[in-house]
């Protein structure tokens, strides 16, 4: 994936969350305080305003700048962050390996500011395990995607605002690991668009 | 001379925090942002703003939830020359003991060292 594919799925991500914010809204009704959808839509609008052409590097960087400062809540720091991280160690064009790198340390992140482990119910638990859904060819399929997201229904949270509603939280897809789906299927290495 | 910076998820708790600082030692230079628009909450920008007004080492404190994971990221990316430490003490008793006694002449590290017995 070179800088310009990179740039058009991180702008085509404000349609994406343009199309979802209500799925996300009634995911975040349910179990947190149903700003999910919103936040990703005002986060991804504001990169599609602001992050224009550079490198690999200065696209990730940029995106996660703007993440930051955009969105509200935990998810817009922790997503921001981690682009800022990945950016550090893009190389000038994504191939299969740094992608599986930059996976690795998308997650990492993700824990180390999040403090989340796996089965909490967390965005962590799909980003964590976007590495072994990556296909051979480097592509991160909706489909495979979707699956990680379905597994966090019967988990309980114990992290974020959805600890709050303990047992109850059962039964509802996590809204971050909903919205981790649609991120992590932009860095696909897939050619054909969706 | 070490600096104070607070970060609150509510502006009257951060500005509250630093009138009480200011009045009980002059003189301790003291950073202070809370809230988010008119609402509650902590954005990475206004600590960044924060980090890019101190003139010394600093130290930072924080309230609920997200602060300091937002405190966190911001001092790991600070590309400035001072010394930036967290306390995880209470905002008001941490940054009210820091301040007298950097008013003492403390340094960085004793006044770091008081503050680790104060766990929130």
């Amino acid at each position: 994936m070179d800088n310009t594919m990179l740039l058009q799925r991180l702008h085509k991500l404000q349609e994406v969350f343009t199309d979802k914010e209500a799925e996300l809204t009634a995911l975040d009704r349910e179990i947190g305080d149903g700003d999910h959808g919103v936040n990703m839509k005002r986060g991804f609008n504001a990169v599609k305003e602001k992050v224009t052409e550079g490198s690999i590097q200065d696209i990730l960087k940029q995106t996660g700048i703007t993440l930051m400062s955009s969105i509200g809540g935990a998810s817009g720091p922790l997503y921001g962050f981690s682009f800022v991280k990945m950016s550090e160690a893009a190389k000038g064009e994504i191939d299969v390996d740094n992608l599986k790198k930059l996976l690795d340390i998308f997650a990492e992140t993700v824990s180390a500011k999040g403090k989340v482990t796996g089965g909490e119910k967390t965005m962590y638990d799909v980003i964590s395990k976007a590495g072994e859904v990556l296909g051979e060819d480097g592509a991160l399929k909706l489909e495979d995607l979707q699956k990680l997201a379905d597994d966090t229904e019967d988990m309980t949270a114990t992290k974020g605002r959805a600890a709050y509603f303990k047992e109850k939280s059962r039964g509802t897809v996590d809204p971050g690991a909903q919205s981790a789906v649609y991120i992590l299927n932009a860095l696909s290495l897939e050619e054909e668009e969706r | 001379m070490t600096e104070i910076l607070i970060i609150s998820h509510s502006k009257d708790i951060a500005s509250g925090t630093k009138s009480l600082i200011e009045q009980m030692a002059a003189g301790v230079t003291v950073h202070a942002s809370g809230g988010v628009g008119d609402g509650i909450g902590t954005n990475i920008g206004q600590i960044d703003h924060m980090l890019s007004e101190v003139e010394s080492d600093t130290i930072c404190f924080f309230d609920i939830g997200s602060s300091l994971m937002n405190l966190e990221m911001a001092v790991e990316m600070y590309e400035g020359d001072h010394d930036i430490r967290i306390a995880n003490a209470p905002i008001v008793e941490g940054s009210f003991l820091a301040a007298v006694e950097i008013s003492i002449g403390k340094n960085i590290d004793e006044i770091m060292d008081e503050l680790s017995g104060m766990v929130k």
